[in-house]
This record gives C-alpha cells, structure tokens and sequence, in this order.
C-alpha cells in the first residue's frame, strides 16, 4: 500500500508564536475551521488560492510555505470575515500579522515595497510637487506643505519597517 | 468643541481626488464646521502589512500634531479614519502601548495624550443637515457606497455611515437603492498586486446597482470613488458593458442639493460624466 505522504513538510514549530507575538496575531489558536471567513471573503470567488481559512491552518500547522506565499497578501482587508467569525479569530488582522512576520524575515512584495518609498522617505505615499500645488491653487485650495524628511527620519530609526525598507530584514 | 477641526487630508485626495476635498469644503462652510490645516504624513494605512508598530507610529504622530493644536481630527478618507481612529483608541485604552509609543514620538519631540476624537466628515454632515439647508431637489435613484473602513472593524469604526449616506439621500429628494453586496469592498485595495482583481471586485458592485436602476452611486472615501468612477470607465471599455452609474462624492451630491455651484464641487473632475444623469434629476 503506497504511504501517504503529507503535502507540506512542517519546518517552523513556532511559526504560531511568532504570529501571537505581532498585533493583531494574539486569537489565531481560537479557529475551529468552520470557515465562514472564506465563505465571506469578497477575494475568494475570484481567487480560489486565496483561502482565508486554509492559509490561517497552514499557519497553526507551522507550514513555513504560508510566508514564502504571496496569498496573505491578497487580502484586502475589507474586515468582512472579522465581523463575522464565531470565534472572534479576526482572520483580518491575523493575516496582517502573518504579513508582518514574512516582512520580518525580508519576505515583501515588491508592490508592497514601492508603496512604502515615498512614506519612508517624506512621509507620504505620493509627492505633492509645484504642479499639484499649483492645480490646488487653481482650485481654490490650500497648499499641501511637505513634511520635514528629519522628522521622519527620526521616527522610524530603528524600527523594522527602517530596516525592511534598508534591505537590512532577512531571516534570522 | 466648537472651535473647529483640523481637515486630515491623507495621500491619496491631495493628489488624485481634489474634487472631494473641494467639494467637502463648500459643503463644511456653509455647515459652519470649521477646517484648519496643518501638514500630516501618511496615516500608517500603507505600511501596516510591513509593519504594524511602525504603522502606528505614522498614526500617532499625526494624533499628536492634532493635539499640540486642540482640536479633533476628521477625515475625508475612509481609510484614514479608520486608522487614525483604531490607533487613536488604542493609544487611549492601552497605557503601555501608549508609552512605548511616547518614548519614539519624544525623539521628534511630540506626544500623545490622549486628548483628541477622530470623525469622518460625514458624520459631521450628517449631524448638522437640516431639510432648510436644501434648495435643489435632486430626484434620482440613488445607491449609496459606504465602502469597508467607514464600518469595519465595527469595534472601533461603527457611526452608522450608510444610514448616514440614506439620511442625506433622502433629504436632497433622492430614492435610495438597495443592492446586492452593498456592503463589500469595491475591489481598489487590491489595485497595487492585481488590478483585473481590483476591476472584477468594482464591476460586480456597479452590475449590482444597474440591476436595482440605480441612476446616480454616492461614495465617502476616495479608494470607493476610484473604483466606482475610474475602474468604471475601465470595466465598461474591457468588458463591453455599460453600467451607467456616475458616481459622486456624497459632499458633491449634497453640494449640488445645497444650491453649490458645479464648478465649486469639483464636478468635471470625475472620470464617468454625471452631467447627463444630473441635468435630467436636478431641479
Ligand atoms: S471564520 Fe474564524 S473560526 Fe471559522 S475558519 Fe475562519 S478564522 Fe477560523
Ligand atoms: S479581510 Fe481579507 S480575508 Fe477577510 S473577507 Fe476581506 S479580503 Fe477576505
């Protein structure tokens, strides 16, 4: 009789602890896989691979494929599932935990990435040059003053997003 | 307080949806809700998936900067009133988070104190409007758009925002549709890894209001707007379909109710041409 091979080798036993640890982790032992979030999700009708509950499973199993994965990151945070789950897991925010660990170990996509350039750098996601400004004057709008790149430079020093930013976040 | 409130513009409405900012603040003034200005950064929506701390730091700082000056917040954008709003509770509520916060926020020499509310605009709105503030009827069947943050997650955002939308529907002399999935996200999250998912998300909810005949859609928050209008232009051209459903900030909307000029609301701005519709409703 052929041995039944599983899917997934488990290589991280404490992957559900670092998911506890980031905010927003602290329920994910609480699912009892009923499955409403993904019954819910408003992705997985268009993105079978995408399966809230599958992937918050994976997890609890230690299945490190789950931060190589691009699934998390499919999410679109709508909080849908949050509101509905019986167990109060609030898939929405595990998922943003389980992104927080795979940013941790430099695991970003690079849309995800390029988001952040701008922010990391002068506070916002997009640059308002003179032009903008000039079309807002045109409107009969206030400015939009820029924001000084010491203070937010200052703000994140030290902080993982500093390093993921840097290049500096891989796994440890 | 009726000292006014400092206007949190976010990222995306300075640079891509003036209109709205426009438009919400011909309908402010002659509300007397008073907007001062002051430059934020990012709310910490956009770096919560890297970071979740860091994110809150972004938050907090602004929190600060609102309460270095006394006065509440409010938004325009959903998402960041929910994250200026989930940060501004936690702050309050969790004295160690809250510390730990402080020892970064004192480096750029701010604080939180916990002092200041969050709003969304609408709120504001919907509080104020009175049948007398109406002078132009606008009679059309209209689907009102709340989208995700202004509702979710209800344990921190909940100031009912679609009953706030239907309130101000009503009052301009519109006829509110009720459609499939109204409640769901319009799909522009999901934009920055795939947009034919971020367009499949936004052509369902606009299939959704076609088949109730919506003729106009209202939004509160500029991601909403962008699918709606934008990726509507896009989904019809793709898709060989017509959905027909101009959408407007619900400040324009208002605005035109209120006797606003179309030029003072931004109107041209918007990607689906509402003239059309807007000739033969408002009167
Ligand atoms: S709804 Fe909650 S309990 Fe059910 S599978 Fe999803 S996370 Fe688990
Ligand atoms: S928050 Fe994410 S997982 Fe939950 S329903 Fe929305 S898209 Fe699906």
């Amino acid at each position: 009789m052929e041995k039944i091979q599983p899917k997934y080798r488990v290589v991280s036993s404490d992957l559900v602890k670092k998911i506890k640890q980031e905010p927003g982790g602290e329920f994910i032992s609480r699912c009892y896989q009923c499955g409403t979030c993904t019954a819910t999700c408003v992705v997985n009708p268009f993105r079978d691979d995408f399966n809230p509950r599958k992937i918050i499973r994976m997890a609890v199993l230690g299945v490190d494929r789950v931060l190589e994965s691009l699934e998390p990151w499919y999410c679109a945070v709508c909080y849908l599932c949050t509101e509905r789950c019986p167990r109060d897991v609030k898939p929405a925010t595990v998922l943003m935990a389980i992104k927080n660990v795979a940013a941790k170990e430099g695991k970003v996509p690079a849309a995800f990435k390029n988001i952040n350039e701008n922010i990391a750098r002068i506070g916002r996601l997009f640059e308002i040059d003179d032009f903008t400004n000039f079309m807002r004057e045109d409107m009969g709008l206030p400015p939009i003053e820029p924001i000084d790149e010491e203070e937010v430079k200052k703000l994140i020093s030290g902080t993982r997003f500093e390093k993921i930013m840097k290049g500096e976040e891989s796994e440890k | 307080m009726s000292d006014g409130y400092l206007y949190f513009p976010g990222c995306n409405i300075p640079y891509r949806e003036n209109q709205y900012e426009l438009s919400a603040r011909a309908v402010a003034e002659k509300l007397g809700i008073k907007l001062y200005d002051k430059p934020f950064t990012c709310c910490g929506l956009n770096t919560e998936p890297l970071d979740e701390f860091a994110a809150l730091l972004f938050s907090a700082r602004n929190i600060a900067v609102a309460e270095e000056e006394g006065k509440p917040l409010v938004a325009l954008c959903n998402g960041c009133y929910k994250t200026l709003r989930v940060a501004n509770t936690k702050l309050k509520q969790d004295e160690k988070l809250r510390e730990k916060v402080n020892e970064r926020l004192r480096i750029i020499g701010r604080e939180v104190k916990g002092t200041i509310e969050v709003y969304h605009l609408l709120e504001l709105i919907a509080e104020r409007i009175k049948p007398e503030h109406i002078v132009k009827k606008i009679s059309a069947k209209v689907a009102p758009f709340a989208g995700c943050h202004s509702s979710r997650p209800s344990e921190y955002v909940d100031f009912g925002a679609r009953e706030k939308l239907e309130k101000i529907i009503k009052l301009a002399g519109g006829k509110v549709v009720r459609y499939r999935d109204m409640d769901k996200c319009c799909g522009a999250p999901l934009l920055a890894l795939s947009e034919e998912l971020g367009i499949n998300l936004a052509r369902q909810r606009l299939l959704s209001m076609k088949e109730r005949d919506a003729q106009l859609a209202v939004t509160m928050c500029p991601f909403c707007q962008v699918s709606l209008d934008g990726l509507q232009v896009k989904a019809e051209q793709e898709f060989k379909e017509s959905y027909d459903v101009p959408s407007l900030y619900i400040t324009q909307f208002l605005g035109l109710a209120m006797g606003i000029k179309p030029e003072k609301l931004g109107i041209r701005e918007n990607k689906k041409d509402p003239s059309r519709v807007l000739k033969q409703v408002v009167m």
